[in-house]
């Protein structure tokens, strides 16, 4: 909801960065002016960002003796649109099972890494402790490790659980959900900066006025985070969406492949690669993202009236 | 108006996404009671993974339900990563599929379990396999691994390219209707067919009759053919920098000095970079006639078949050419006249040089010529009840090929029939829990029949010493007589016999890179590679730096 | 006293789900791997104490030098780069212009695709002979680049190709310019700044805690930086690609060396460490937190 500003003498405009700020019809020109430039840039640059998927969509729609021509071809020639359905149907890649299994992971991942993210990242930012410049130093190395040196070692944890306690983590889901539910180091940091950013005064004024902190948590800091927690909700589905690694790992039966697993029965190793399926599975499984980020802008790209904060 | 309409979308996807959760397929349970689950991990994707399954189904319904043994089948790329970790993390896969370049590397670490006892009672022995793929899979006297699918290198020469530069080859003194014998006439058909332009920018070469690091496959063993040791077979000296190891460098180094260090690197560049490149692709350069000739696996008919059929159907009859994609669209129950106007009149199955099916005696069998494949379809009451388009036996589907293949010729006077043999292996985990249950499918995989079977599909050869006539008829690649019997011959020769050969293996690919690029002497560049790979060596078998010991001993 | 024993009470209850995660599934793998970095482990046998061995072969391996010089050489490329483009275009999205919803999704689609088919798509590409970025080039007269097999250009190419995958840092910037309070930029005009002034007094320091977010994970991708290039140039031409992740991957998980490698990843750490230490030394000066 963009919010408005209304002055005698100023024109009813809606509120915008810094390019036109809503001043004067005099500087209403420039305002203009200002949006046509941006968009020629904007084209270009768009233009530039988009030829890899072009390549990728027409080598989804080509023969696989036509994936590689010289000089290259950008026209597929034969149309072959028919890729995407046989990928779709394909008996060898079950896609509404992986896109299941995908799911699963993915919402449980996003509910637990923004709501523990979140509260973690209050108590870095709100709360003064002793201590807590060190602790936050530590976690942010936590992030510094190389994952191929975990992945033996966080291996072993989960067996060790798995033999000592009555949870059962390898070869279920659990491995690439759960420790989504403890936080996730980029998740807390980029929390913390957000809400370092909220004036103190307003934590300071509920808790004269009698709340609990985790009240000045979940009715204050929360609600005032919504572009912020969208964006981690956002990134740690996209994570959980194409993570291959993890899935690779811990899976243990081919019923339990994911999107990012299904993708590889593309690959060939000796008898020739079908390029064109494997580009058309890639936009299929992109698909789902792309479109729920277009539609879900709009929760953390809107303003916020931090005036209201008075 | 956008934003009720985004609004929608967005509901819509969300419940999508829930009724996916809550009505979508869900995992299958094992499906079965049997007593023993084993777990088999394969690399394998696509067809070949798909032919794998029908074994290990096979395998599950019959012996498997005599003995109340199920097999679990995953392949997925990069299983090896997995295979590594949960063997490190004590849950390994019963039986694993791994590669040659891992048997001596495992082995050495104890972490395969030595399968001779196994191996004898159910007859896999010696005698059965092609030598050097059996030998391959011994480590200090026991067999830790069964071969099962394998290749080796051999030459392939572009017939089609051959004939066009047959003025320049005459004029060298050389046959345009046979390939070269020894590697100094090897040297002057590359010469010869090298093919260039000039513009403004200088020389460009367009086409190479030969360049020793395409496609790269057999290129750290390239020293085999001119009789190279590489490594003692204790596996605990490396000789990189030996006179024939010097030689084959040299020769390497030789063609970007004739060529033009420049020129060769423009020439190459795109060709293969990093895992893949233009390889496994139609653009894949001894299909478009880049490169003359390569040395190359079995598996080149592979990638004719997906990028290039046409390669294999050289001076085809356009007529029999249509008639191959036109069978296509002949089903059962079509009558005798669709089918004629589809495909041309038929005439008799005697004419079809491929086995017939077997047909009840009142089926009316025709046949019709459709180049490298022979189709016969069966009519009963005027119906057709069988079609089968079978390829022609594998001798007569060599003139259809604009390629040929040889021995890759060995620089060593007397010494013929030199190649590398490599292979794909089935290994057990010493610390799986059910070492018998998975040899006993292992045993079934590698009967004859399946085995050929895998083999095949794979475009690669099978293992074992005797073939069917079925199996060199039908085999995919026309010329797999050729390669047979590379990999059967006493020069046949498998992985140097070092446990850490993937980090040698990388240290030769440098020397090789370097020598390209002109970056210092032959004897330099082998002289810092030994060094390198022999403290790797050491490192990797435990001996104490500073030793005094000779290396032999320190290795008992 | 007691204040402070009931903040560091409050505090701790509320970091609370992460400390428990990161004893289980943080401390104890980076312990783990430590110990590893001390032994000489392959995998598939109990690992073999060697104390500080790895870590001095590290320093004699003249291999391990050249991919940490590749890999600074990268991220002095990169990062600047990164940094400037991702916030140069979160600015000019912010602007309201017709399609902006469309711009924004084509900018971040990068992050989305699948690795595997990304690297394939960039590999064709960028092919010297067969891709359409040469071909380009050529229609529009400018000579052909060797792009990735070439020893001096491979890697300035790889930085480049990071520019493509910057939406995510973009996406970051956009949510962070919600919060700049519009009466800031009208005090600002008023006081006669000009566009260029308000984006470097008004914008720019309000937006600095993202900036820096951005700055300490570009230079940990940086650092870190390995399945991209691994698949697409392996480390070549002659190791001008390799980077010191995909040489302790090779250790890991090729040579089954896996102490060497955990011994690498630790010196990883430090760098990683060097670097954001430095980040955060010149935060206390330029990054303004709004709240304090």
């Amino acid at each position: 909801m963009t919010s408005l500003q209304t002055d005698a003498s100023q024109t009813l405009v809606p509120r915008r960065g810094i390019f036109a700020p809503a001043i004067g019809r005099r500087k209403l020109r420039r305002k203009y002016y200002h949006r046509w430039l941006a968009l020629i840039a904007m084209l270009i640059i768009c233009a530039g960002y988009l030829l890899p998927f072009v390549w990728m969509l027409s080598t989804s729609l080509k023969r696989v003796d036509q994936t590689m021509t010289n000089p290259p071809r950008l026209i597929p020639h034969p149309f072959m649109p028919g890729n995407f359905w046989n990928v779709i149907t394909s008996d060898k890649v079950d896609f509404p099972l992986y896109t299941r299994n995908t799911l699963i992971i993915a919402a449980l991942t996003v509910a637990g890494t923004t709501l523990s993210s979140s509260i973690v990242a209050y108590g870095f930012a709100k709360i003064r402790f002793k201590g807590r410049g060190l602790l936050f130093a530590l976690m942010l190395s936590t992030m510094m490790i190389p994952f191929p040196v975990m992945m033996l070692p966080l291996f072993i944890v989960f067996r060790f659980i798995g033999d000592h306690t009555p949870l059962q983590m390898l070869g279920t889901f659990k491995p690439l959900w759960l420790p989504a539910w403890f936080g996730s180091a980029f998740s807390i940091f980029l929390l913390r900066q957000f809400f370092l950013t909220i004036p103190d005064d307003i934590g300071e004024a509920a808790r004269i006025d009698g709340c609990s902190e985790w009240g000045i948590f979940w009715r204050i800091m929360l609600p005032l985070s919504k572009p912020a927690l969208s964006v981690v909700a956002l990134f740690s589905f996209m994570w959980a969406w194409n993570n291959f690694l993890g899935p690779l790992l811990f899976f243990q039966r081919p019923d339990q492949y994911t999107l990012a697993l299904g993708l590889q029965a593309y690959q060939s190793q000796q008898g020739g690669t079908d390029w064109n399926l494997l580009m058309a599975a890639s936009m299929l499984v992109m698909l789902p993202v792309v479109i729920l980020f277009f539609l879900a802008q709009k929760t953390f790209i809107r303003g916020i009236a931090t005036t209201g904060l008075k | 108006m956008k934003r009720i309409l985004s609004k929608t979308l967005m509901a819509m996807m969300i419940a999508a996404g829930l009724a996916m959760l809550v009505f979508g397929p869900r995992p299958r349970a094992s499906g079965s009671s049997a007593r023993v689950h084993i777990q088999y991990w394969e690399k394998w994707t696509g067809l070949e993974a798909d032919q794998m399954k029908q074994i290990v189904d096979a395998f599950n319904d019959t012996v498997g339900k005599d003995k109340g043994i199920w097999v679990d089948f995953t392949s997925m790329s990069q299983i090896d990563r997995k295979t590594l970790i949960s063997t490190a993390a004590g849950v390994p896969p019963d039986v694993a599929g791994l590669w040659d370049t891992q048997v001596l590397q495992f082995a050495s670490m104890n972490a395969l379990e030595p399968l001779d006892d196994y191996a004898r009672q159910y007859g896999m022995t010696r005698d059965k396999y092609k030598p050097v793929y059996y030998d391959g899979c011994q480590y200090h006297g026991k067999l830790y691994a069964i071969p099962s699918t394998v290749w080796c290198i051999a030459m392939l020469w572009n017939k089609a390219i051959f004939q066009e530069r047959s003025a320049e080859l005459r004029a060298a003194g050389l046959d345009p209707d046979q390939p070269p014998k020894t590697i100094a006439e090897l040297d002057k058909y590359a010469a010869a067919i090298d093919t260039w332009e000039r513009d403004a920018s200088g020389r460009h070469l367009v086409r190479t009759g030969f360049i020793p690091l395409e496609p790269g496959t057999a290129t750290n063993v390239m020293g085999y053919w001119f009789g190279a040791q590489i490594a003692d077979p204790t596996g605990t000296k490396l000789f990189l920098n030996s006179p024939k190891m010097i030689a084959t460098y040299n020769w390497i180094r030789g063609y970007s000095e004739r060529i033009g260090k420049d020129q060769l690197a423009e020439f190459r560049s795109g060709f293969s970079s990093g895992a893949t490149g233009l390889f496994d692709t139609p653009q894949n350069p001894f299909l478009v006639g880049w490169n003359a000739i390569e040395a190359q696996g079995p598996w080149i008919s592979a990638f004719i078949e997906k990028y290039d059929p046409k390669f294999d159907r050289w001076h085809v009859p356009a007529d029999q050419l249509k008639r191959e994609s036109d069978f296509q669209s002949i089903h059962e129950g079509m009558t005798l006249g669709d089918v004629e106007n589809i495909l041309g009149a038929g005439d008799s199955p005697s004419h079809g040089a491929a086995t017939p099916p077997q047909v009840s005696p009142d089926t009316q069998l025709l046949h019709w010529a459709a180049g490298i494949k022979d189709i016969y379809i069966g009519f009963v009451d005027g119906k057709v009840t069988v079609m089968e388009a079978k390829l022609l036996p594998a001798e007569m589907r060599k003139k259809y090929c604009q390629w040929g293949a040889a021995p890759f010729p060995s620089a060593i006077p007397g010494v013929n029939n030199v190649t590398w043999a490599g292979m794909d292996v089935w290994v057990v985990p010493s610390t799986s829990k059910h070492k018998k249950e998975a040899f006993e499918f292992i045993a079934f995989a590698s009967r004859q029949a399946e085995i050929e079977k895998l083999s095949s599909l794979h475009y690669n050869l099978s293992p074992l010493k005797d073939e069917t006539r079925e199996y060199t008829e039908n085999h995919p690649n026309p010329y797999v007589d050729v390669y047979e019997a590379l990999a059967s011959s006493p020069n046949a020769r498998g992985l140097p016999r070092v446990v850490n050969w993937p980090q040698i293996f990388d240290e030769l690919t440098q020397a090789a890179e370097r020598s390209y690029l002109l970056q210092g002497s032959t004897v330099d560049i082998l002289n810092q590679t030994q060094e390198r790979a022999q403290k790797e060596l050491n490192k990797a078998l435990d001996v104490p730096e500073n030793s005094n010991l000779s290396l032999g001993e320190a290795a008992q | 006293m007691k204040r402070d024993i009931q903040q560091f009470g409050k505090g701790m209850a509320f970091l609370s789900p992460w400390l428990v995660g990161f004893f289980v599934f943080t401390l104890a793998p980076i312990g783990l791997s430590f110990y590893f970095s001390l032994t000489k482990f392959d995998l598939l046998e109990p690992p073999k104490f060697v104390g500080a061995h790895n870590y001095l072969d590290l320093l004699n391996d003249k291999l391990f030098w050249k991919a940490t010089g590749n890999t600074f050489y990268y991220t002095l490329m990169a990062l600047p780069a990164g940094l400037l483009v991702s916030l140069g275009l979160a600015l000019l999205l912010n602007v309201e212009m017709p399609g902006r919803a469309i711009w924004r999704t084509i900018v971040f689609m990068p992050s989305l695709v699948p690795v595997v088919s990304s690297a394939m798509i960039w590999m064709w590409l960028l092919n010297p002979r067969l891709g359409l970025i040469n071909g380009i080039l050529e229609a529009l007269h400018i000579p052909r680049s060797p792009w990735l097999s070439d020893p001096q250009w491979a890697m300035p190419t790889l930085a480049m190709m990071s520019l493509w995958g910057v939406g995510n840092a973009v996406v970051i910037y956009l949510a962070g310019l919600q919060d700049v309070p519009q009466e800031l930029y009208e005090a600002a005009e008023l006081d006669g700044a000009s566009t260029i002034g308000r984006i470097w007094h008004v914008t720019i320091p309000l937006l600095s805690p993202v900036i820096f977010f951005n700055l300490i994970m570009a230079i940990i991708g940086a650092l870190q930086v390995f399945e991209v290039p691994y698949i697409m140039t392996n480390g070549g031409p002659v190791h001008m690609t390799y980077f010191l992740s995909m040489y302790l991957y090779d250790n890991a998980f090729v040579y089954l060396q896996m102490g060497y490698a955990s011994a690498m990843a630790w010196i990883m750490l430090l760098f990683v460490l060097m670097m954001t230490g430095v980040a955060f030394l010149f935060s206390g000066r330029l990054v303004h937190y709004q709240g304090k």
